[in-house]
Protein backbone atom coordinates (compact mmCIF):
# COMPACT_ATOMS: atom_id res chain seq x y z
CA UNK A 1 0.00 0.00 0.00
CA UNK A 2 2.84 2.61 -1.28
CA UNK A 3 1.03 4.24 -4.38
CA UNK A 4 -0.74 7.33 -3.98
CA UNK A 5 -4.64 6.69 -3.88
CA UNK A 6 -4.03 3.58 -2.05
CA UNK A 7 -3.87 5.69 1.32
CA UNK A 8 0.03 6.44 1.75
CA UNK A 9 0.77 8.35 4.64
CA UNK A 10 2.25 11.13 4.81
CA UNK A 11 0.56 12.17 1.90
CA UNK A 12 2.92 12.92 -1.36
CA UNK A 13 2.52 16.59 -1.38
CA UNK A 14 4.63 16.57 -4.75
CA UNK A 15 2.63 14.92 -6.96
CA UNK A 16 -0.20 16.99 -9.06
CA UNK A 17 -4.00 16.14 -8.92
CA UNK A 18 -5.95 16.48 -12.14
CA UNK A 19 -9.37 15.70 -12.90
CA UNK A 20 -9.21 13.41 -15.79
CA UNK A 21 -10.91 14.27 -18.95
CA UNK A 22 -13.74 11.87 -18.72
CA UNK A 23 -15.18 13.55 -15.44
CA UNK A 24 -16.26 17.69 -16.07
CA UNK A 25 -17.38 19.70 -13.22
CA UNK A 26 -20.84 21.79 -14.33
CA UNK A 27 -23.77 23.39 -12.43
CA UNK A 28 -26.52 21.81 -11.48
CA UNK A 29 -29.69 23.13 -13.56
CA UNK A 30 -32.16 22.15 -11.19
CA UNK A 31 -30.33 22.75 -7.87
CA UNK A 32 -27.63 25.75 -8.98
CA UNK A 33 -25.36 23.32 -6.93
CA UNK A 34 -21.91 22.15 -8.61
CA UNK A 35 -21.99 18.57 -9.93
CA UNK A 36 -19.57 15.88 -11.23
CA UNK A 37 -20.56 14.27 -14.57
CA UNK A 38 -18.74 11.34 -15.32
CA UNK A 39 -19.89 7.94 -17.69
CA UNK A 40 -23.00 6.83 -15.97
CA UNK A 41 -22.67 9.27 -13.38
CA UNK A 42 -22.86 12.18 -11.29
CA UNK A 43 -21.82 13.48 -7.69
CA UNK A 44 -23.37 16.08 -5.91
CA UNK A 45 -21.05 17.93 -4.43
CA UNK A 46 -21.06 20.42 -1.61
CA UNK A 47 -18.90 23.99 -1.79
CA UNK A 48 -15.54 22.04 -0.57
CA UNK A 49 -15.34 19.33 -2.70
CA UNK A 50 -16.37 21.78 -6.12
CA UNK A 51 -13.31 24.12 -4.88
CA UNK A 52 -11.10 21.02 -4.70
CA UNK A 53 -11.32 19.94 -8.08
CA UNK A 54 -11.47 23.20 -9.79
CA UNK A 55 -7.90 23.26 -7.99
CA UNK A 56 -6.89 19.62 -9.90
CA UNK A 57 -5.53 20.82 -12.75
CA UNK A 58 -2.48 18.77 -13.02
CA UNK A 59 -0.75 21.96 -12.35
CA UNK A 60 -0.60 22.39 -8.88
CA UNK A 61 0.82 19.79 -6.24
CA UNK A 62 -1.35 18.98 -3.40
CA UNK A 63 1.02 21.18 -1.28
CA UNK A 64 0.09 24.21 -3.64
CA UNK A 65 -3.66 23.12 -3.41
CA UNK A 66 -3.53 22.95 0.69
CA UNK A 67 -2.37 26.32 0.99
CA UNK A 68 -4.71 27.92 -1.50
CA UNK A 69 -7.70 26.32 0.47
CA UNK A 70 -6.29 26.89 3.74
CA UNK A 71 -6.24 30.80 2.88
CA UNK A 72 -9.77 30.52 1.26
CA UNK A 73 -11.32 28.92 4.90
CA UNK A 74 -8.70 30.53 7.19
CA UNK A 75 -7.65 26.80 8.36
CA UNK A 76 -4.08 25.81 8.21
CA UNK A 77 -2.84 23.06 5.66
CA UNK A 78 -2.44 20.54 7.96
CA UNK A 79 -5.62 20.60 9.28
CA UNK A 80 -6.92 20.17 6.23
CA UNK A 81 -4.79 17.79 4.55
CA UNK A 82 -6.17 14.36 5.62
CA UNK A 83 -9.83 15.01 4.36
CA UNK A 84 -8.42 16.78 1.36
CA UNK A 85 -5.66 13.86 0.74
CA UNK A 86 -8.95 10.97 1.77
CA UNK A 87 -11.15 12.64 -0.93
CA UNK A 88 -8.55 12.70 -3.73
CA UNK A 89 -7.78 9.26 -3.41
CA UNK A 90 -11.24 8.00 -3.36
CA UNK A 91 -11.63 9.65 -6.61
CA UNK A 92 -8.59 8.41 -7.76
CA UNK A 93 -9.93 4.73 -6.78
CA UNK A 94 -12.71 5.55 -9.33
CA UNK A 95 -10.72 6.15 -12.13
CA UNK A 96 -11.70 10.40 -11.92
CA UNK A 97 -8.59 12.03 -10.64
CA UNK A 98 -4.80 10.59 -11.86
CA UNK A 99 -1.90 11.97 -9.81
CA UNK A 100 0.51 13.30 -11.86
CA UNK A 101 4.80 12.92 -11.05
CA UNK B 1 -26.23 -2.65 -31.76
CA UNK B 2 -26.44 -4.54 -28.64
CA UNK B 3 -29.28 -1.94 -26.64
CA UNK B 4 -29.67 -4.39 -24.01
CA UNK B 5 -26.24 -3.12 -23.11
CA UNK B 6 -28.01 0.57 -21.39
CA UNK B 7 -31.05 -1.20 -19.95
CA UNK B 8 -28.53 -2.70 -17.89
CA UNK B 9 -26.53 -0.76 -16.50
CA UNK B 10 -29.04 0.90 -13.91
CA UNK B 11 -28.66 -2.10 -12.50
CA UNK B 12 -25.56 -2.53 -11.03
CA UNK B 13 -24.41 -5.07 -7.98
CA UNK B 14 -24.83 -4.03 -4.51
CA UNK B 15 -22.20 -2.19 -3.43
CA UNK B 16 -20.39 -0.81 -6.86
CA UNK B 17 -20.62 3.35 -6.80
CA UNK B 18 -23.33 4.34 -8.99
CA UNK B 19 -25.06 7.68 -10.09
CA UNK B 20 -28.50 6.78 -7.56
CA UNK B 21 -26.14 6.37 -4.20
CA UNK B 22 -24.76 9.96 -4.90
CA UNK B 23 -28.30 11.25 -5.94
CA UNK B 24 -30.15 9.48 -3.59
CA UNK B 25 -27.73 11.07 -1.26
CA UNK B 26 -28.11 14.47 -1.78
CA UNK B 27 -30.54 17.29 -2.86
CA UNK B 28 -33.01 14.66 -4.89
CA UNK B 29 -33.87 12.61 -2.10
CA UNK B 30 -37.20 10.91 -3.61
CA UNK B 31 -37.95 13.59 -5.89
CA UNK B 32 -38.66 12.14 -9.00
CA UNK B 33 -36.25 12.92 -11.46
CA UNK B 34 -35.04 11.78 -14.63
CA UNK B 35 -31.19 12.08 -14.89
CA UNK B 36 -30.59 9.77 -17.98
CA UNK B 37 -32.08 10.22 -21.21
CA UNK B 38 -31.53 6.94 -23.72
CA UNK B 39 -31.58 8.37 -27.29
CA UNK B 40 -32.60 6.10 -29.72
CA UNK B 41 -31.60 7.33 -32.87
CA UNK B 42 -32.41 4.43 -35.18
CA UNK B 43 -33.61 0.27 -34.49
CA UNK B 44 -31.30 0.25 -37.91
CA UNK B 45 -27.65 -1.73 -37.16
CA UNK B 46 -25.25 -3.64 -38.90
CA UNK B 47 -25.25 -6.08 -35.89
CA UNK B 48 -27.54 -8.73 -35.12
CA UNK B 49 -26.62 -10.37 -31.61
CA UNK B 50 -29.08 -12.59 -30.43
CA UNK B 51 -29.36 -10.66 -26.89
CA UNK B 52 -30.38 -7.23 -28.52
CA UNK B 53 -33.00 -5.31 -26.46
CA UNK B 54 -34.74 -3.66 -29.60
CA UNK B 55 -38.50 -4.80 -30.09
CA UNK B 56 -38.62 -8.47 -31.60
CA UNK B 57 -41.26 -7.36 -33.87
CA UNK B 58 -40.39 -3.94 -35.96
CA UNK B 59 -42.90 -3.80 -38.33
CA UNK B 60 -41.94 -1.48 -41.17
CA UNK B 61 -45.12 -0.62 -42.26
CA UNK B 62 -46.81 0.26 -38.87
CA UNK B 63 -43.72 2.70 -37.95
CA UNK B 64 -44.19 6.72 -38.22
CA UNK B 65 -40.54 8.20 -39.57
CA UNK B 66 -37.62 8.78 -37.37
CA UNK B 67 -37.63 11.97 -35.20
CA UNK B 68 -36.16 14.90 -37.26
CA UNK B 69 -32.84 16.43 -36.47
CA UNK B 70 -34.88 19.41 -35.07
CA UNK B 71 -37.29 16.99 -33.17
CA UNK B 72 -34.45 15.82 -31.81
CA UNK B 73 -32.58 19.25 -30.79
CA UNK B 74 -36.03 20.01 -29.45
CA UNK B 75 -36.43 17.28 -27.25
CA UNK B 76 -32.77 17.57 -26.01
CA UNK B 77 -33.60 20.87 -24.74
CA UNK B 78 -36.70 19.93 -22.98
CA UNK B 79 -34.87 17.14 -21.38
CA UNK B 80 -32.38 19.49 -20.03
CA UNK B 81 -34.83 21.76 -18.73
CA UNK B 82 -36.20 19.00 -17.08
CA UNK B 83 -32.91 17.50 -15.34
CA UNK B 84 -31.32 15.17 -17.18
CA UNK B 85 -28.10 15.55 -16.60
CA UNK B 86 -26.73 12.45 -19.34
CA UNK B 87 -27.84 12.08 -22.75
CA UNK B 88 -26.98 8.34 -23.96
CA UNK B 89 -26.98 8.37 -28.05
CA UNK B 90 -28.04 4.98 -28.54
CA UNK B 91 -29.82 2.59 -31.30
CA UNK B 92 -29.73 0.51 -33.07
CA UNK B 93 -26.77 2.23 -34.19
CA UNK B 94 -26.13 5.93 -33.79
CA UNK B 95 -23.83 6.58 -36.37
CA UNK B 96 -26.18 5.85 -39.12
CA UNK B 97 -27.59 9.00 -38.23
CA UNK B 98 -25.53 11.45 -40.26
CA UNK B 99 -26.81 14.18 -37.98
CA UNK B 100 -25.21 12.48 -34.94
CA UNK B 101 -22.86 15.93 -34.47
CA UNK B 102 -25.29 18.30 -35.09
CA UNK B 103 -27.29 16.23 -31.88
CA UNK B 104 -23.97 15.83 -29.46
CA UNK B 105 -23.54 19.58 -30.48
CA UNK B 106 -26.91 20.67 -29.19
CA UNK B 107 -26.70 18.52 -26.35
CA UNK B 108 -23.43 19.27 -25.31
CA UNK B 109 -23.88 23.70 -25.47
CA UNK B 110 -26.41 23.29 -22.93
CA UNK B 111 -24.51 20.98 -20.07
CA UNK B 112 -25.51 17.53 -20.75
CA UNK B 113 -22.68 14.79 -20.49
CA UNK B 114 -22.73 13.30 -24.01
CA UNK B 115 -21.90 9.44 -24.01
CA UNK B 116 -21.94 7.93 -27.82
CA UNK B 117 -22.65 3.71 -27.86
CA UNK B 118 -21.75 2.36 -30.47
CA UNK B 119 -20.78 -1.01 -32.69
CA UNK B 120 -18.15 1.39 -33.48
CA UNK B 121 -18.90 -0.02 -37.06
CA UNK B 122 -19.33 3.54 -38.83
CA UNK B 123 -16.90 5.52 -36.48
CA UNK B 124 -13.67 6.30 -38.62
CA UNK B 125 -11.47 8.83 -38.02
CA UNK B 126 -13.30 11.30 -39.91
CA UNK B 127 -16.44 10.83 -37.79
CA UNK B 128 -14.87 11.10 -34.77
CA UNK B 129 -13.14 14.46 -35.22
CA UNK B 130 -16.32 15.76 -35.83
CA UNK B 131 -17.98 14.09 -32.43
CA UNK B 132 -15.09 15.53 -30.66
CA UNK B 133 -15.28 18.83 -32.16
CA UNK B 134 -19.41 18.55 -31.57
CA UNK B 135 -17.87 18.10 -27.81
CA UNK B 136 -18.70 14.81 -27.22
CA UNK B 137 -17.82 13.17 -23.68
CA UNK B 138 -16.96 9.78 -24.17
CA UNK B 139 -17.08 6.35 -26.34
CA UNK B 140 -18.65 3.19 -25.36
CA UNK B 141 -17.91 0.21 -27.79
CA UNK B 142 -19.69 -2.81 -27.67
CA UNK B 143 -17.52 -6.19 -27.84
CA UNK B 144 -18.72 -9.52 -28.61
CA UNK B 145 -15.58 -11.56 -27.58
CA UNK B 146 -11.64 -11.23 -27.50
CA UNK B 147 -11.48 -12.75 -30.90
CA UNK B 148 -12.76 -12.27 -34.14
CA UNK B 149 -14.04 -15.33 -35.40
CA UNK B 150 -15.91 -15.66 -32.14
CA UNK B 151 -16.89 -12.36 -32.20
CA UNK B 152 -17.95 -11.60 -35.27
CA UNK B 153 -20.17 -14.98 -34.97
CA UNK B 154 -21.98 -13.72 -31.85
CA UNK B 155 -22.63 -10.30 -33.67
CA UNK B 156 -23.62 -12.21 -36.86
CA UNK B 157 -21.32 -9.59 -38.93
CA UNK B 158 -18.50 -10.58 -40.25
CA UNK B 159 -15.52 -8.42 -39.77
CA UNK B 160 -17.16 -6.26 -37.29
CA UNK B 161 -14.38 -7.40 -34.54
CA UNK B 162 -11.56 -5.83 -36.17
CA UNK B 163 -13.28 -2.74 -36.86
CA UNK B 164 -14.16 -2.75 -33.42
CA UNK B 165 -10.04 -2.80 -32.43
CA UNK B 166 -9.19 0.03 -34.85
CA UNK B 167 -12.37 2.11 -33.79
CA UNK B 168 -11.03 1.86 -29.89
CA UNK B 169 -7.28 2.78 -31.20
CA UNK B 170 -8.45 5.71 -32.90
CA UNK B 171 -11.05 6.94 -29.67
CA UNK B 172 -8.31 6.76 -27.62
CA UNK B 173 -5.70 8.19 -30.35
CA UNK B 174 -7.67 11.29 -30.66
CA UNK B 175 -8.12 11.39 -26.26
CA UNK B 176 -11.69 10.90 -26.06
CA UNK B 177 -12.31 8.41 -23.17
CA UNK B 178 -13.16 5.12 -23.91
CA UNK B 179 -15.55 2.60 -22.29
CA UNK B 180 -15.67 -0.70 -23.16
CA UNK B 181 -18.75 -3.18 -22.69
CA UNK B 182 -19.37 -6.68 -22.91
CA UNK B 183 -22.62 -8.24 -22.65
CA UNK B 184 -22.25 -11.90 -21.02
CA UNK B 185 -23.91 -14.98 -22.02
CA UNK B 186 -22.89 -18.96 -22.27
CA UNK B 187 -20.92 -17.96 -25.29
CA UNK B 188 -18.15 -16.01 -24.14
CA UNK B 189 -17.87 -15.75 -20.16
CA UNK B 190 -15.55 -18.43 -20.26
CA UNK B 191 -13.15 -15.89 -22.52
CA UNK B 192 -13.99 -13.38 -19.50
CA UNK B 193 -9.72 -12.99 -18.42
CA UNK B 194 -9.29 -12.80 -22.21
CA UNK B 195 -12.13 -10.18 -22.25
CA UNK B 196 -10.43 -8.07 -19.63
CA UNK B 197 -6.86 -7.94 -21.04
CA UNK B 198 -8.44 -6.78 -24.25
CA UNK B 199 -10.01 -4.01 -22.51
CA UNK B 200 -6.58 -2.76 -20.72
CA UNK B 201 -4.59 -3.17 -24.00
CA UNK B 202 -7.18 -1.27 -25.67
CA UNK B 203 -6.69 1.66 -22.72
CA UNK B 204 -10.19 1.61 -21.68
CA UNK B 205 -11.12 3.56 -18.67
CA UNK B 206 -14.36 1.88 -17.74
CA UNK B 207 -15.04 -2.04 -19.08
CA UNK B 208 -18.63 -2.77 -18.26
CA UNK B 209 -19.05 -6.40 -17.56
CA UNK B 210 -23.12 -6.59 -18.08
CA UNK B 211 -24.91 -10.13 -18.17
CA UNK B 212 -27.04 -10.82 -20.25
CA UNK B 213 -30.92 -8.84 -19.56
CA UNK B 214 -33.53 -11.81 -20.68
CA UNK B 215 -35.53 -9.46 -22.33
CA UNK B 216 -36.48 -8.58 -25.68
CA UNK B 217 -34.04 -11.07 -28.51
CA UNK B 218 -32.23 -12.03 -25.50
CA UNK B 219 -35.94 -13.60 -24.12
CA UNK B 220 -36.19 -15.64 -27.12
CA UNK B 221 -32.82 -17.02 -26.82
CA UNK B 222 -32.58 -17.40 -22.94
CA UNK B 223 -31.54 -21.00 -23.05
CA UNK B 224 -29.24 -20.82 -25.47
CA UNK B 225 -27.19 -18.00 -24.11
CA UNK B 226 -27.80 -18.40 -20.22
CA UNK B 227 -24.39 -19.23 -18.38
CA UNK B 228 -24.78 -22.44 -16.17
CA UNK B 229 -24.12 -21.57 -12.32
CA UNK B 230 -20.71 -23.08 -12.22
CA UNK B 231 -20.14 -20.50 -15.24
CA UNK B 232 -21.25 -17.32 -13.32
CA UNK B 233 -19.60 -18.09 -9.61
CA UNK B 234 -16.38 -18.53 -12.03
CA UNK B 235 -17.23 -15.20 -13.32
CA UNK B 236 -17.69 -13.74 -10.36
CA UNK B 237 -14.39 -14.58 -8.73
CA UNK B 238 -12.59 -13.70 -11.76
CA UNK B 239 -14.51 -10.32 -11.90
CA UNK B 240 -13.72 -9.52 -8.33
CA UNK B 241 -9.99 -10.19 -8.58
CA UNK B 242 -9.92 -7.98 -11.86
CA UNK B 243 -11.89 -4.85 -10.01
CA UNK B 244 -9.48 -5.05 -7.20
CA UNK B 245 -6.61 -5.34 -9.66
CA UNK B 246 -7.49 -2.60 -11.70
CA UNK B 247 -8.67 0.05 -9.22
CA UNK B 248 -7.43 3.35 -10.27
CA UNK B 249 -6.64 2.51 -13.57
CA UNK B 250 -9.91 0.77 -15.24
CA UNK B 251 -13.33 0.60 -14.02
CA UNK B 252 -14.50 -2.24 -13.94
CA UNK B 253 -18.76 -2.05 -13.13
CA UNK B 254 -20.31 -5.74 -13.10
CA UNK B 255 -23.91 -6.00 -13.68
CA UNK B 256 -24.52 -9.46 -12.08
CA UNK B 257 -27.05 -12.09 -13.77
CA UNK B 258 -30.35 -11.95 -11.73
CA UNK B 259 -31.59 -14.82 -13.24
CA UNK B 260 -29.35 -16.33 -10.30
CA UNK B 261 -30.05 -13.71 -7.74
CA UNK B 262 -32.00 -13.77 -4.70
CA UNK B 263 -33.37 -10.52 -4.91
CA UNK B 264 -34.41 -8.38 -7.95
CA UNK B 265 -32.15 -6.18 -9.66
CA UNK B 266 -33.35 -2.31 -8.57
CA UNK B 267 -34.37 -2.16 -12.80
CA UNK B 268 -33.72 1.49 -13.62
CA UNK B 269 -33.91 2.69 -9.92
CA UNK B 270 -37.50 2.21 -10.09
CA UNK B 271 -39.83 2.96 -12.88
CA UNK B 272 -40.64 6.94 -13.98
CA UNK B 273 -38.36 7.72 -11.33
CA UNK B 274 -34.76 8.57 -12.68
CA UNK B 275 -34.52 7.41 -16.55
CA UNK B 276 -36.37 8.27 -19.73
CA UNK B 277 -36.12 6.30 -23.65
CA UNK B 278 -37.26 8.07 -26.15
CA UNK B 279 -37.10 5.66 -29.46
CA UNK B 280 -36.21 6.79 -33.14
CA UNK B 281 -39.69 7.71 -33.77
CA UNK B 282 -40.47 9.66 -30.77
CA UNK B 283 -42.62 7.03 -28.04
CA UNK B 284 -41.34 8.23 -24.75
CA UNK B 285 -40.94 4.83 -22.66
CA UNK B 286 -39.64 4.44 -18.90
CA UNK B 287 -37.66 2.15 -19.99
CA UNK B 288 -35.82 0.37 -23.48
CA UNK B 289 -38.30 -2.63 -23.51
CA UNK B 290 -40.64 -1.32 -22.19
CA UNK B 291 -43.27 -1.88 -25.08
CA UNK B 292 -43.16 -5.37 -24.18
CA UNK B 293 -45.38 -4.67 -21.45
CA UNK B 294 -49.51 -4.99 -23.17
CA UNK B 295 -52.05 -2.37 -22.14
CA UNK B 296 -49.62 0.65 -22.30
CA UNK B 297 -50.19 3.91 -23.84
CA UNK B 298 -46.70 5.12 -24.43
CA UNK B 299 -47.31 9.04 -25.41
CA UNK B 300 -44.76 10.65 -28.07
CA UNK B 301 -42.98 13.90 -28.34
CA UNK B 302 -44.78 14.70 -31.56
CA UNK B 303 -47.76 15.43 -29.35
CA UNK B 304 -46.42 16.53 -26.02
CA UNK B 305 -43.79 18.06 -23.83
CA UNK B 306 -40.96 15.68 -22.46
CA UNK B 307 -42.30 17.62 -19.34
CA UNK B 308 -45.71 16.81 -19.71
CA UNK B 309 -45.11 13.18 -20.56
CA UNK B 310 -42.78 12.75 -17.44
CA UNK B 311 -45.20 14.15 -14.76
CA UNK B 312 -48.61 13.01 -17.17
CA UNK B 313 -47.96 10.28 -19.44
CA UNK B 314 -50.33 6.96 -17.81
CA UNK B 315 -47.21 4.82 -19.19
CA UNK B 316 -45.26 6.30 -15.93
CA UNK B 317 -47.83 6.90 -13.66
CA UNK B 318 -48.64 3.10 -14.08
CA UNK B 319 -45.77 1.54 -11.90
CA UNK B 320 -44.07 4.66 -9.94
CA UNK B 321 -43.71 4.46 -6.79
CA UNK B 322 -45.14 1.33 -4.70
CA UNK B 323 -49.05 1.94 -4.60
CA UNK B 324 -48.86 -0.47 -7.52
CA UNK B 325 -47.57 -3.82 -5.94
CA UNK B 326 -48.65 -6.96 -4.94
CA UNK B 327 -47.38 -8.97 -1.90
CA UNK B 328 -45.00 -9.73 -1.27
CA UNK B 329 -43.40 -6.45 -2.29
CA UNK B 330 -46.13 -4.08 -0.94
CA UNK B 331 -45.27 -5.00 2.70
CA UNK B 332 -41.19 -5.68 2.12
CA UNK B 333 -38.86 -3.66 3.73
CA UNK B 334 -36.84 -3.54 0.86
CA UNK B 335 -39.64 -1.89 -1.81
CA UNK B 336 -37.73 1.34 -2.08
CA UNK B 337 -34.38 -0.17 -2.77
CA UNK B 338 -35.24 -2.75 -5.32
CA UNK B 339 -38.45 -1.69 -6.41
CA UNK B 340 -39.51 -5.34 -6.90
CA UNK B 341 -37.35 -5.27 -9.71
CA UNK B 342 -37.64 -5.79 -13.72
CA UNK B 343 -41.32 -4.93 -14.91
CA UNK B 344 -40.16 -6.28 -18.21
CA UNK B 345 -39.45 -9.32 -16.99
CA UNK B 346 -42.46 -9.63 -14.76
CA UNK B 347 -44.67 -9.67 -17.89
CA UNK B 348 -42.48 -12.37 -19.63
CA UNK B 349 -42.13 -14.76 -16.92
CA UNK B 350 -45.41 -14.52 -15.33
CA UNK B 351 -48.32 -12.33 -17.99
CA UNK B 352 -48.50 -10.30 -15.77
CA UNK B 353 -46.20 -6.89 -15.28
CA UNK B 354 -47.61 -5.98 -11.66
CA UNK B 355 -46.35 -9.15 -10.46
CA UNK B 356 -42.86 -8.94 -8.34
CA UNK B 357 -40.27 -10.06 -10.62
CA UNK B 358 -39.63 -14.12 -10.28
CA UNK B 359 -35.90 -12.83 -9.56
CA UNK B 360 -36.73 -12.56 -6.50
CA UNK B 361 -36.60 -15.77 -4.33
CA UNK B 362 -40.01 -14.51 -2.83
CA UNK B 363 -42.01 -14.17 -5.67
CA UNK B 364 -45.00 -16.38 -5.54
CA UNK B 365 -43.94 -17.14 -9.35
CA UNK B 366 -40.32 -18.09 -8.64
CA UNK B 367 -41.20 -21.39 -10.01
CA UNK B 368 -41.19 -20.80 -13.58
CA UNK B 369 -37.62 -18.90 -13.39
CA UNK B 370 -36.65 -22.02 -11.91
CA UNK B 371 -37.59 -24.55 -14.56
CA UNK B 372 -35.98 -22.39 -16.86
CA UNK B 373 -32.80 -22.32 -14.98
CA UNK B 374 -33.14 -26.36 -14.41
CA UNK B 375 -33.54 -26.75 -18.37
CA UNK B 376 -30.59 -24.98 -18.83
CA UNK B 377 -28.12 -27.08 -16.20
CA UNK B 378 -29.91 -30.23 -17.15
CA UNK B 379 -28.98 -29.67 -21.20
CA UNK B 380 -25.45 -28.53 -20.01
CA UNK B 381 -24.19 -32.20 -19.42
CA UNK B 382 -25.87 -33.19 -22.79
CA UNK B 383 -23.63 -31.97 -25.11
CA UNK B 384 -20.34 -30.15 -25.03
CA UNK B 385 -22.12 -27.92 -28.04
CA UNK B 386 -24.68 -26.88 -25.57
CA UNK B 387 -21.93 -25.26 -23.32
CA UNK B 388 -20.49 -23.45 -25.93
CA UNK B 389 -23.47 -22.14 -28.23
CA UNK B 390 -20.91 -20.99 -30.53
CA UNK B 391 -17.59 -23.14 -32.19
CA UNK B 392 -14.62 -21.04 -32.31
CA UNK B 393 -15.23 -20.16 -35.42
CA UNK B 394 -18.12 -18.34 -34.61
CA UNK B 395 -20.75 -20.38 -36.10
CA UNK B 396 -23.97 -21.62 -34.07
CA UNK B 397 -24.07 -25.12 -32.65
CA UNK B 398 -27.55 -24.69 -31.22
CA UNK B 399 -30.74 -23.22 -32.95
CA UNK B 400 -29.98 -19.17 -32.30
CA UNK B 401 -32.44 -16.44 -33.52
CA UNK B 402 -30.43 -13.32 -34.14
CA UNK B 403 -32.34 -10.03 -34.42
CA UNK B 404 -33.27 -8.57 -37.39
CA UNK B 405 -33.41 -4.93 -38.79
CA UNK B 406 -35.94 -3.15 -40.02
CA UNK B 407 -37.00 -3.73 -43.28
CA UNK B 408 -37.44 -0.16 -44.36
CA UNK B 409 -35.75 2.88 -42.91
CA UNK B 410 -38.59 5.38 -43.16
CA UNK B 411 -37.32 9.28 -42.11
CA UNK B 412 -34.21 8.38 -44.72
Amino acid sequence: MSTPGEGSFPPPKVLRPRLLPRARLEIDRLSQRPILLYPEGVMMLNETAAAILQLCNGEYTLADILRELANRYEASPEQLQDDVYEYLCSLRDQNLVAWLE
Amino acid sequence: MTLNEQQMKPSPSPGTHQPEDALSQAALGNTLRPFGLLAELTYRCPLRCPYCSNPTQILSDQRQPELTTSEWQRVIGEAATLGVLHLLFSGGEPLLRRDLPVLVDSARSIGLYTNLITSALGLTRRRLQELREAGLDSVQISFQADEAALADGIAGCPGAHEHKLEAARLVNACGLPLTINVVLHRGNIERLPALITLAERLGAQRLELASTQYLGWAFCNKVALLPTKAQVQQAETIVRAAQERLRGRMEVIYVWPDYYAERPKPCLYGWGRRYLTITPEGEVLPCQTARVIPNLHFDNVRQHSLAWIWQRSAAFERFRGSHWMPEPCRSCPLREQDFGGCRCQAFLLTGDAANTDPACSLSPHRARLLAILSEVEQQSGSSPSFHRPFAPDGRPLIPILFRTNPKSCPGE
